[in-house]
């Protein structure tokens, strides 16, 4: 072949590469700098005179504080990946330490976090996670250890904190249902848990999201409340049953189906995003509150970041950036962020039925083979 | 010296004429000289993570570090008799199969018509035939979701909008045997391409001089010729298929039908997870996939598939007459499918302000659009770390996956080397094995070694190596048995010796094919999520992962729409550097 073809090629190949590189640059010329948390929520009031106080609340004494500065947290999570940005944003923003964390569904990061402990190379620092239960376990193996943020009185008083016990219940999250409110007028809209049973949603409009191992609280909530034939009911609609939250979301959004059971924090985040979803707090019996706890590994425990981390998730203010975002604090007398829409219950209230860690170890099994039973699934222990 | 085998019809290699005979034992133990320590490095990769697999299926508990194995079991293997088992395994054989031959009858013909036709633009042809790589199948699904979904459906409103009495419902069993061979397409095409470019037409030529007709010496020379390019790319392409989880999720799940990926899902989405029940699954798929590798050696061990010479290789072209235009529409109905359509979906949905759409006409409205979008994505502190990581992964495991696929390929199919159908088999037990289980092998392998790669991209890019070795060894091994050895041979004859003769002529004549494999795998490395799901920290994440976080997220995916936008914009990129570099004379 002659050079000149080849030129010719490389200059016309190059180019298309170029005009790619090109395009991409000016994308990321043309736009806004990195989203802040601003918008969620204002930042509190900060003063690193003597340790770390935010919004008047010592979240750190001088000592840890400079002991932290400079370094960073290494949080392995099951919980959302829009809810850990925000959390990684604000806190590198309130603290000026920054964070890293490893996000994986809930069965992944219990087989990652049981092979990496039991190999003595576990990369956490801290770990959140949706599952109590695990957590539990995690806690009676000795990867979580206790630790006390100074916060400790609060968090035994609001239940979220046992003595001795290294699993504290960072917030809980508001199961419930939402619509998409281009498709459903909101005078048609659900406000009850039975108005889910009209046969206005029969075919595939309803979306379901099929409970697994530890997202067993939903399940369990209709059973309490309901009885057995709710969930029969709700199965003879023949709805869309999803296998991720996210999934569902999507479909949501796009008006693919029309009303869902669904989590406050999902609907945060895609309201967010534009999407046409209105979360409902029903009327009846309130929401579903399964549980979303933290715990200090060993290596956490000598890294002065890590302390100041949860230290700073079990605050008062951020507390409230959680619930701005659709979660309930877990630390009682922090009352919920957003009004209108949400209306979210607080802890204490009859109207926020958690699934606790009792709850699941008595009944989850149970639980999760009605609802099997009740939509026609058999794969599940 | 050449002489053939009379049992495998295949070329086999005796010492050059004049040496001195070794004695027995020396020759037998030359004979591990290369499948040796090939066989050592394959067992290091693939049979340890594979053997935590099969410990997992016949003990109690699982054996990851630190925690005892229970006690020996059949009852894992229980799960076998389990009803939606057995629907979802004849599901995904119907899937696998329609979707295998779809598959190959659009990646055979674009291969034919960029290598051997006189299809107006070629280049343009052959670039269709890789793109849908650049699309992992995961994005695509969701793409095909977002356009084929029977109510908010692109398509569904555009059909709508036109007042036309059409619909669409992608969540099917057809929907998704539709999407699967759209984007399983390159592997048939990719190999089939690379036998077809390299064939010698000596044979086609003596068709034509004696009378046959363009067609009868398609029928009856060039297909039958690039056979084992054929049934290998097949191969892979029902086993991927059969064993491809996202198309299955977000199309075959919404339309109730169960396959296996989707229960295998379920098994390891329950917590704690079900893995002793999905390697006892895994262990039947390999017995499957090996069994089906069997059969595919045994067909091929009949013939002698030796197309390329060092003679003159310039391709026989088919002149396609009045279907030259019909070919090239039909090329560009499969551009506008698997690329055009898909991305402008991605597009739309990264721009558009709302997610929801009831007509076409709601784009027209004051504020539809924001592309502020791509900033945000190009701008976070992830995306930096994230492309660089996935880039020098990729380019590392495709250049490492494509050396040893040609080393287990050459010693398999050019060699008398002793374990030669050991050596394939091993190679092709990643296939076998769902990745979602064998990721939990090689995690399990990584932790436990005393090395401290784990948590590097180190152990990203042997991961992706052992992964992807069937995938690279497939494509070598049809390449490599097309490939006429005889001046290779004659090079040692001259004293060359024998890893100079393979560096200076056999390599060079299988430029086209080196340049194939490592696209496929730099491409594949560039895709693969599901293994290093298990693999990945937060300083080794990589591109794969950040976007299926966004997919993941649920209300992010507008971000998730623009990062698989950019995303396919830098394997499009990628995918010059084997084109400049490697076998382009071809085409």
């Amino acid at each position: 072949m002659s050079d000149t073809p080849r030129r010719q090629r490389w200059l016309r190949h190059g180019g298309l590469a170029v005009v790619v590189v090109v395009m991409t640059a000016a994308a990321a010329g043309c736009g806004t700098s990195a989203s802040s948390t601003a918008d969620v929520l204002p930042l509190p009031r900060i003063s690193t005179l003597d340790g770390l106080v935010i919004d008047g609340e010592k979240i750190a004494d001088k000592t840890v504080y400079d002991a932290a500065a400079g370094g960073s947290v290494s949080l392995y999570t099951t919980a959302s990946q829009q809810a850990e940005d925000f959390v990684s944003e604000r806190f590198t923003e309130e603290t000026g330490i920054s964070l890293t964390f490893t996000r994986l569904a809930t069965s992944k990061m219990s087989e990652r976090i049981q092979s990496e402990a039991g190999s003595g190379r576990l990369g956490a620092d801290v770990i959140r996670l949706t599952d109590p239960v695990f957590a539990a376990k995690l806690g009676e193996q000795g990867v979580l250890v206790p630790y006390d943020p100074p916060s400790k009185a609060d968090l035994l008083a609001s239940d979220a904190m046992r003595p001795g016990d290294p699993v504290i219940t960072c917030y809980y999250a508001a199961y419930a249902f939402a619509y998409n409110n281009r498709v459903v007028q909101p005078q048609d809209a659900p406000s009850r848990w039975e108005d889910l049973l009209d046969r206005r949603f029969s075919g595939g409009l309803l979306g379901v999201v099929r409970p697994f191992g530890s997202g067993a609280s939903l399940a369990d909530f209709g059973l309490r409340n309901f009885g057995e034939q709710y969930w029969r009911e709700m199965a003879a609609l023949q709805p869309r049953v999803f296998d991720s939250v996210s999934v569902q979301t999507e479909a949501l959004a796009r008006g693919e189906i029309a009303v869902a059971t669904f989590p406050a924090h999902a609907a945060y985040a895609a309201e967010r995003a534009g999407a046409p979803i209105t979360f409902v707090t029903p009327e009846d019996v309130g929401v579903s509150a399964p549980l979303n706890v933290i715990g200090m590994t060993e290596a956490g425990l000598r890294n002065p970041a890590a302390q100041v981390f949860v230290n700073w998730t079990m605050a008062k203010s951020s507390q409230r950036f959680f619930a701005a975002q659709g979660y309930i604090p877990a630390r009682a007398g922090v009352t919920p962020v957003r009004d209108g829409q949400f209306d979210l219950p607080t802890v204490g209230s009859p109207e926020l039925q958690i699934f606790s860690l009792e709850d699941q170890r008595a009944r989850k099994d149970e639980v999760l083979e009605t609802w099997n039973a009740a939509f026609g699934f058999t794969a599940s222990k | 010296m050449t002489i053939a085998d009379p049992r495998s019809g295949q070329l086999t290699v005796e010492r050059p004429s004049g040496d001195r005979p070794a004695p027995k034992t020396r020759r037998r133990r030359g004979r591990w000289v290369l499948s040796g320590p090939l066989l050592l490095v394959l067992a290091f990769l693939i049979l340890v993570p594979a053997a935590f697999v099969v410990v997992a299926a016949f003990t109690t508990n699982t054996p990851r570090p630190g925690s005892s194995l229970g006690s020996f079991t059949f009852g894992h293997f229980a799960i076998l008799g389990e009803g939606t088992f057995v629907s979802g395994l004849i599901n995904s054989f119907v899937i696998g199969l329609c979707g295998t031959v779809l598959a190959l009858l659009i990646g055979g013909s674009l291969a034919f018509l960029a290598a051997r036709s006189n299809v107006p633009l070629r280049r343009f042809v052959f670039v269709v035939g890789l793109m849908p790589l650049f699309l992992p199948s995961y994005v695509g699904a969701l793409a095909w979701s977002m356009m084929g979904s029977p109510r908010a459906g692109l398509l569904n409103i555009a059909f709508r909008d036109l007042g036309l009495p059409f619909s669409v419902d992608l969540y099917s069993m057809g929907g998704t045997i539709f999407v699967l061979a759209l984007f399983y397409a390159p592997y048939p095409f990719l190999m089939i391409h690379s036998a077809m470019s390299m064939m010698n037409p000596d044979l086609e030529d003596a068709a034509a001089i004696h009378g046959g007709s363009a067609l009868r010496m398609l029928r009856e020379v060039t297909f039958p010729l690039a056979m084992p390019a054929i049934l290998g790319s097949g191969l892979l392409v029902f086993v991927l298929i059969l064993e491809n989880f996202p198309v299955a999720q977000v199309l075959a799940t919404p339309g109730d039908v169960e396959t296996l990926p989707t229960f295998l899902y379920q098994l390891m989405n329950d917590s704690p997870v079900r893995g002793n029940e999905a390697s006892a699954i895994a262990i039947v798929l390999v017995a499957i996939v090996a069994a089906v590798t069997l059969l595919q050696r045994r067909a091929l061990a009949k013939r002698s598939y030796t197309t390329v010479s060092g003679k003159g290789v310039r391709v026989r072209r088919v002149a396609l007459g009045r279907w030259r235009w019909p070919a090239l529409a039909a090329v560009l109905v499969y551009f506008a499918l698997s690329i055009v359509l898909p991305i402008l979906t991605l597009l739309l949905t990264a721009v558009k302000r709302s997610a929801y759409m009831e007509s076409f006409s709601d784009l027209l409205a004051p504020g539809a659009f924001d592309l502020s979008v791509f900033s945000q994505v190009v701008n976070s502190n992830l995306f930096e770390t994230v492309t660089l990581n996935s880039v020098g992964v990729s380019i590392a495991a495709a250049a490492a996956g494509t050396v040893l696929a040609f080393l287990v390929a050459y010693s398999a199919y050019r060699t008398r080397a002793r374990g030669a159908n050991l050596l394939e088999g091993v190679s092709m037990v990643p296939l076998a094995i769902p990745a979602i289980v064998l990721g939990m092998g090689l995690l399990w392998t990584w932790l436990f070694m005393p090395v401290p790669l784990y948590g590097t991209l180190g152990v990203l890019i042997i991961a992706f190596v052992a992964v992807q070795m069937p995938q690279g060894l497939r494509s070598m091994a049809s390449a490599i048995r097309a490939t006429d050895r005889d001046l290779e041979d004659s090079a040692v004859m001259l004293g060359a010796p024998r890893p100079k003769a393979v560096t200076y002529v056999t390599v060079p004549l299988m430029r086209v094919a080196f340049s194939s494999t490592f696209l496929l795998l730099l491409m594949l490395s560039m895709r693969e999520l599901t293994v290093p799901l298990f693999l990945y920290t937060s300083s080794s994440n990589i591109l794969s992962i950040a976007i299926f976080d966004q997919f993941e997220n649920g209300g992010a995916l507008q971000q998730a729409a623009a990062l698989s936008v950019i995303y396919v914009g830098i394997m499009f990129v990628l995918s010059y550097l084997p084109r400049r570099f490697g076998g382009q004379t071809s085409v």
